[in-house]
């Protein structure tokens, strides 16, 4: 009798307190759970679960994990509120410590604002920047896009815009060879020069780019 | 005890680690927030980028101030990056210069001469406080507004009668790995009509994480042929120049000076050249032999600029331009 009711004094605080020892603790782990959640790896897809866990890998200052975290506020994944300000601050804790898909997203939710989120194009700008010398394309695409709308009212901006649009195009984007080619053709913050404009509808076209073997045919290559 | 010994440290732990994350999240904060009002400029705040920017493409001529006063309130965090950010663009840069010359694109070739040049004044600039180079290269933007004879001028000539070519280091030594070995020389006609060369070169050695510096100046040359008194209206498409100048070696919080010899010879849209007589002089100050063992002598180098010699066979200029005296 004595067992008998020992045993269920045990099942009963074994349930009020179960001790999971397969909840990690690591951040890195918390991640690594997250992510099987989210690809259904070796167990069942489970979005809610995998946000669960990269919030608690985020909270510990995991890079990314805060990636992830945000983009569930931004992209409003399941059943998460979209909400600019959140992902905003999520992006922002990674991208402070250099998590580059971070910096540009960050980038793009101040470029855009919305969601509860100020626009402030020029930390976006700043943000870009940060990804931009690390090498990462799209940023280096947006910068050129955006100084290149600076330069219909300042036409210094567009030599900025050439800058980020050949980092860009060296790393083989096809949009911004093809962007190279009309700076070139047209003086936009280079030299004039058919030959050079040529040479990056050419590699733009090479890739497939439409505008860009479309121009070719135009001036007769 | 263990299980509780286990939780206090995880917890000290994220502690420790979240202070790091907010620490590093309010520097870069703090410097992407900093506006700085550049002298000459009004009052119109500039962000860092901006600068940074405006630098490398050269848009805007700044009536720069030493890198102190230019330092944002994280003036530690705001010249590591300013350094790193010149460098860097500077390696890239070259890499792009390379592969311009490579595929023959020389419209490339002259773009990114003016940015090695502004990026390498750049360097100057933060790691010393001496801006008198970035000040005068950002003054000379790219303008039309030379004469224009047949096909108008190139554009490495500036409107006030420089040129500037950038080119390679041509010799290394065997076994040493250089992230950085360039020169560029600027050339004109002094306000006596004769022509003048003068430049600064840069190597940088790298070995894991150790890395050595060799700053050269190039101070203005003389003739080479002596007793020659020629004076132009234009520039030569061929000159000789000999001279002295100062190679300064950096290794770690160290460093050494010591003076050089130069010749140059331009002929061809080309600059060639070598540096020498700096072995002697520093043998005996540098404390280790690799310092001076990582670089031959004598150091030759070619650099370019853009030569329409298949028009005029001149190198047209507004009017004769002022060497440094």
């Amino acid at each position: 009798m004595k067992k008998v009711f020992a045993l269920a004094i045990f099942s009963i605080l074994f349930a009020c307190f179960p001790v999971n020892a397969a909840e990690p603790v690591d951040p890195v782990d918390q991640f690594l759970l997250a992510q099987k959640y989210k690809k259904g790896d070796g167990i069942p897809v489970d979005m809610n679960k995998a946000f669960y866990w990269y919030e608690k890998s985020a909270k510990q200052g995991f890079p990314p994990a805060q990636f992830e975290t945000a983009l569930f506020f931004d992209l409003g994944k399941a059943g998460v509120k979209k909400d600019y300000v959140t992902a905003a601050y999520w992006y922002g804790q990674a991208a402070a410590q250099g998590e580059v898909n971070s910096q540009y997203n960050l980038g793009g939710l101040l470029w855009e604002g919305g969601f509860g989120l100020e626009r402030d194009m020029e930390k976006a700008m700043d943000w870009w920047f940060l990804a931009a010398v690390q090498g990462h394309v799209g940023s280096q695409h947006n910068l050129g896009y955006a100084y290149a709308q600076r330069g219909k009212q300042d036409p210094e901006q567009f030599k900025k815009a050439y800058y980020w649009y050949h980092q860009a195009a060296d790393q083989g984007a096809p949009k911004d060879q093809w962007h190279l080619g009309v700076f070139c053709e047209n003086g936009l913050g280079v030299e004039k020069d058919l030959r050079s404009a040529i040479y990056w509808y050419r590699k733009a076209a090479a890739q497939g780019h439409a505008d860009a073997r479309e121009r070719l045919k135009k001036l007769g290559y | 005890m263990k299980n509780v010994l286990t939780l206090l440290l995880t917890t000290l732990l994220v502690a420790v680690a979240a202070s790091s994350v907010l620490a590093g999240t309010d520097d870069l904060n703090e410097l992407m927030d900093q506006k700085i009002t550049v002298p000459g400029h009004g009052d119109t705040p500039y962000s860092w980028r901006e600068v940074f920017m405006d630098i490398t493409v050269g848009s805007v001529s700044y009536a720069l101030p030493d890198f102190s006063s230019f330092a944002l309130s994280s003036p530690t965090l705001a010249k590591g990056a300013a350094q790193a950010y010149f460098q860097h663009q500077r390696t890239i840069a070259y890499a792009n210069y390379e592969r311009a010359m490579e595929n023959g694109n020389v419209a490339d070739q002259r773009y990114y001469e003016g940015v090695i040049a502004r990026l390498e004044a750049a360097v100057t600039w933060v790691s010393t406080g001496n801006g008198t180079e970035l000040r005068a290269l950002l003054s000379k933007r790219d303008q039309q507004t030379v004469e224009k004879e047949d096909a108008g001028p190139p554009s490495t000539v500036s409107a006030d009668g420089k040129i500037t070519a950038t080119g390679p280091f041509t010799k290394g030594v065997p076994g040493v790995t250089y992230s950085d070995r360039y020169i560029t020389l600027t050339m004109g006609l002094d306000k006596n009509g004769s022509p003048v060369c003068y430049g600064a070169g840069y190597i940088k050695v790298s070995n894991g994480n150790e890395w050595i510096d060799y700053f050269f100046t190039l101070n203005p040359g003389k003739p080479l042929v002596s007793g020659s008194t020629s004076s132009y209206s234009s520039f030569p498409s061929s000159f000789s120049w000999q001279g002295n100048g100062i190679l300064e070696i950096r290794f770690g919080q160290a460093s050494w000076k010591g003076p050089l010899y130069w010749r140059a010879e331009m002929k061809n849209g080309a600059v060639t050249g070598y540096i020498t007589d700096f072995f002697n002089s520093l043998v005996n100050k540098v404390p280790f032999d690799f310092l001076l063992a990582s670089i031959p002598e004598p150091l030759p180098f070619e650099a370019h600029f853009f030569d329409p010699s298949s028009g005029s066979g001149k190198i047209p200029f507004l009017k004769g331009g002022e060497g440094r005296s």
